[in-house]
C-alpha cells in the first residue's frame, strides 16, 4: 500500500461535560498534531453534537475528556452502536477512578487515560487500533 | 553528560549555582529591598508578628451533590478545624449560569452536583447555611467565575439581612477570577472579559461602601500557574490583572486608590514543584505589589501596599498513582507555603487526581495544616528564611523576569487583550508542552508516575461518589420556586437588573440584591447577561 497517498489520522476530540478544565484535552490534541494527526477540536459538546461532528468528518477516532459520571458517555456508545459506527475508536481521559475502567471498557471505549499518562501511550493504542502502527 | 556536570535549574527555568554566598545579594540593598515583616515594601510577610498573632486560616476548597450535602461537609470539616469556608458551585448550573431545565444541562444531566452543589436561587443558599453562623464564620461563598459572582454574593448578603446581620460586620471574600473561567477552566458562551470588568468594579464599589470589610475580588496566579504558566509569569498576570482593576477604578474616578487599593491586594498563588522557588516568588510578589501601588499608582495607605496571600498546593502535581504519597507532597507544599508567609491555605486531597475528596483525604488536609501549625514551630519566627543568600537572590531574580514579563503582557496588548485574542492561552499551552516533554525525557521526575513506577498498587483508594439524583432534586426545588414565589416580583425585579446592566453608570449590585431577594434564578439572571453582554469564548491554542 501506498503510504504517501492515505490521509492523516483524523480525531474529534471533546469534552462531554461543562466542566471547564482544558489541560488534559489541549495537551493531548496538540500530542496528537504533533504526530500528524488530524485534530478537530468540539470543545464542550452533547452525545448528539459529538455524533453529528464524528459523521460529518468521517473521523477514525473520537477522544473524549469525561470524569467522574457517565450517563453521556453511554448514550454516545450507543448511538454509535446505533448508528453503525464501530469502526470509529473512542478512546477516554480524564479523572476516572481506576474501577470505573472496565466498566467503560466494556461498553466499547477502547482505553482510558487517566491523569498522568505518558501522551506516547495514547499516540501508540490509535495507531495501533487503526491498524497503523 | 554526568549527573553532576547535569544543570541544575528551578521549575521555571532559572539556572541554579551549587552554592550561593554573600557576593551574589552583595548588589541588593538589603535594608530597603528586604526591610521588616509588616513593613514596607513588605517582602519578608504582611504583618509583623505573622503566625505568632495569628495562624493562617484554613480554607479547605468544599463542595459537591446537593444544597444539603455542601452543607454536611462544610460543617464535618469546621468541627474539625477549618477556620474558614470556600464553597465549590457546580459548574453546569451555577457556573453556567443555567437553571436545571436548560438543554445544555438536561443533555448532561447525570453530571450536575459532581463538583458542586447547584446554587440555583437564594433558598438553596439558605439551605447551605442553614445554623452556620456567617457573623463570625470567614467565608467565601462560591464566586469563583466573574459572570456567577454578583449573583453568589447578593444570595449571601441578602442571608445576612434576613438574619439581621448588618453587612458591615461580614468577614470573607469574593474571587471572581479571569484565570479560573476565562484561562484555565473556560465555560462555554460565558460573558466577554471586558463585561467581567465592569462586574468586577461594580462589586468593588459596591463593597467599599456597604461591606468594607470584605475583600471583593481576589487574583489567584494558581489558575494560571495550573494552566502551564511558570512562577514568574504567575507573578506578571496577577500583578496585570491589578492593574486592570486599578486603571478602570481610577477611570471610574468615584474612589482614589486610597480607599480602594486594599480591596484588589489578596491574591493567590500555587505551592508546588519548586519548594525554594515558590517561596521567593511570594516574598517577590509582595514586594512588587507594594513598588508598583507605591512608585505607579501614588498609593500610600499601609492597607493598599500589603500584599494577602492564599496558598495552595498544586493539584495538577498530585498522582493518581500510589496517591497516598500526595499526603507527603501536600505536607511538603503546604511548608513551602508557611515559609512563604501565606494568611490562608488549601491543601489538595490526596485522591485529587481521582475524585473530589472523600470525607477522610478532606480531614488530612485540615490535620496537615495543624500539625504544620502546632507541632513544627515554625510559626514562632516570621520570616526564618529571610537573608539567606540563596533565597535572596532568588526573590530578586524572580522579581526581575516578573517585571519583564509584565513588559511582555504590555506589549500584547495589556491583561484584556491578551486573553481575548489568545496569546494567554499560547503562552499556557506552551508551559504545558514543556512540562509533558520534560516528564518524558526524565528531565523532571515524578515518583510513582515516571519512576518507581509499580505494577500492582500498594494500597487502593476508594473514589468518592456522589449522590446522582442531584439533578432531579434541583428540579423539584426549581418547580417548588417557581410555583411559590411571587413572579410579578420576580419579573419587576429582574427588569430593573435587566436596565442596569444596560447602563454602565449604573451599578449592578442593587438590583441583583432585589433579584435574588425576589427569588429569581440563576438562569433567568443569565439570560439578561448574555442578551446584554452577549457571549464569548476563548481562542484556543489549537
Amino acid at each position: 500500500m501506498n503510504f504517501e497517498h492515505r490521509r492523516p489520522i483524523k480525531v474529534l476530540m471533546a469534552k462531554t461535560s461543562l466542566d471547564g478544565h482544558i489541560r488534559g484535552i489541549i495537551v493531548v490534541s496538540r500530542a496528537l498534531m504533533d504526530e500528524g494527526m488530524e485534530v478537530i477540536y468540539g470543545g464542550m459538546l452533547t452525545p448528539k453534537e459529538i455524533i453529528t461532528a464524528a459523521m460529518e468528518e468521517d473521523v477514525d477516532v473520537i477522544g473524549l475528556n469525561i470524569g467522574g459520571r457517565y450517563g453521556t458517555v453511554r448514550r454516545i456508545m450507543d448511538m454509535i452502536q446505533e448508528k453503525n459506527l464501530d469502526s470509529i475508536i473512542v478512546i477516554a481521559g480524564g479523572p476516572i477512578p481506576p474501577e470505573d475502567v472496565p466498566v467503560l471498557k466494556e461498553w466499547g471505549i477502547k482505553e482510558v487515560f487517566p491523569p498522568g499518562s505518558s501522551l506516547p501511550s495514547i499516540v501508540k493504542c490509535i495507531r495501533e487500533n487503526l491498524g497503523r502502527g | 553528560m554526568s549527573e553532576d556536570e547535569k544543570p541544575h535549574q528551578t521549575i521555571s527555568g532559572i539556572p541554579l549555582k551549587r552554592v550561593y554566598t554573600q557576593e551574589d545579594i552583595a548588589h541588593l540593598k538589603l535594608a530597603e529591598e528586604i526591610g521588616m515583616p509588616g513593613e514596607v515594601p513588605f517582602t519578608r510577610g504582611a504583618y509583623p508578628g505573622m503566625y505568632r498573632d495569628r495562624p493562617w486560616r484554613i480554607f479547605q476548597l468544599s463542595g459537591y451533590g446537593a444544597p444539603e450535602d455542601e452543607r454536611e461537609r462544610i460543617l464535618y470539616l469546621i468541627k474539625h478545624g477549618e477556620t474558614g469556608i470556600i464553597m465549590e458551585p457546580d459548574q453546569l448550573t451555577s457556573y453556567h449560569m443555567f437553571d436545571p431545565d436548560h438543554p445544555d444541562v438536561i443533555e448532561r444531566k447525570e453530571d450536575v452536583g459532581l463538583t458542586g452543589a447547584p446554587l440555583v436561587s437564594l433558598k438553596d443558599y439558605e439551605t447551605v447555611f442553614e445554623g452556620i453562623p456567617i457573623e463570625s464564620i470567614y467565608t467565601h461563598p462560591g464566586g469563583g467565575c466573574i459572570q456567577f459572582a454578583p449573583f453568589a454574593h447578593a444570595c449571601y448578603f441578602s442571608l445576612a439581612q434576613q438574619r439581621g446581620i448588618p453587612l458591615k460586620k461580614l468577614r470573607g471574600t469574593g474571587q471572581s477570577d479571569y484565570f479560573l473561567s476565562y484561562l484555565s477552566c473556560p465555560l462555554k458562551d460565558q460573558i466577554p472579559p471586558k463585561a467581567g470588568l465592569r462586574l468586577n468594579c461594580d462589586f468593588i464599589e459596591f463593597c467599599i461602601e456597604n461591606v468594607p470589610e470584605w475583600v471583593p475580588v481576589s487574583i489567584p496566579g494558581y489558575n494560571a500557574n495550573e494552566s502551564g504558566i511558570n512562577v514568574y509569569q504567575e507573578i506578571a498576570l496577577v500583578l496585570s490583572n491589578a492593574i486592570t482593576y486599578i486603571e478602570e477604578m481610577i477611570q471610574r474616578g468615584r474612589f482614589r486608590i486610597d480607599d480602594f487599593a486594599h480591596t484588589i491586594g489578596g491574591v493567590n498563588f500555587a505551592c508546588g514543584r519548586d519548594f525554594f522557588e515558590d517561596i521567593a516568588k511570594m516574598r517577590a510578589a509582595r514586594r512588587m505589589w507594594c513598588k508598583l501601588l507605591s512608585d505607579r499608582y501614588g498609593c500610600k495607605d499601609e492597607r493598599g501596599l500589603r500584599m494577602r496571600i492564599h496558598g495552595l498546593t498544586t493539584g495538577s502535581w498530585m498522582s493518581n498513582k500510589q496517591p497516598f504519597n500526595n499526603i507527603i507532597r501536600g505536607a511538603i507544599m503546604g511548608l513551602a507555603a508557611a515559609l512563604g508567609g501565606v494568611q490562608s491555605l488549601g491543601v489538595s486531597g490526596f485522591d485529587e487526581a481521582i475524585s473530589i475528596p472523600s470525607e477522610l483525604a478532606h480531614l488530612l488536609s485540615v490535620r496537615t495544616q495543624q500539625i504544620l501549625q502546632l507541632e513544627t514551630n515554625i510559626t514562632s519566627v516570621v520570616d526564618p528564611l529571610g537573608g539567606s543568600y540563596f533565597l535572596e537572590w532568588l526573590t530578586n531574580e524572580v522579581e526581575q523576569r516578573a517585571w519583564e514579563y509584565l513588559e511582555k503582557i504590555s506589549n500584547a496588548g495589556g491583561f484584556i487583550k491578551a486573553l481575548d485574542s489568545g496569546w494567554m492561552h499560547q503562552e499556557a499551552a506552551k508551559g504545558m508542552v514543556e512540562r509533558e516533554k520534560k516528564l518524558l525525557h526524565g528531565d523532571l521526575k515524578w515518583v510513582g508516575l515516571n519512576c518507581f513506577q509499580m505494577e500492582e498498587e500498594p494500597s487502593r483508594v476508594k473514589a468518592f461518589r456522589t449522590d446522582t439524583t442531584v439533578w432531579d432534586k434541583a428540579m423539584q426545588n426549581l418547580e417548588n420556586l417557581r410555583k411559590s414565589r411571587d413572579n410579578g416580583m420576580v419579573q419587576e425585579a429582574l427588569a430593573a437588573l435587566h436596565e442596569a446592566c444596560a447602563d454602565e453608570n449604573r451599578n449592578i449590585i442593587p438590583p441583583m440584591m432585589k433579584a435574588v431577594q425576589a427569588y429569581a434564578t440563576i438562569g433567568e439572571v443569565g439570560d439578561i447577561f448574555r442578551k446584554v453582554f452577549s457571549v464569548w469564548n476563548p481562542r484556543l491554542p489549537l
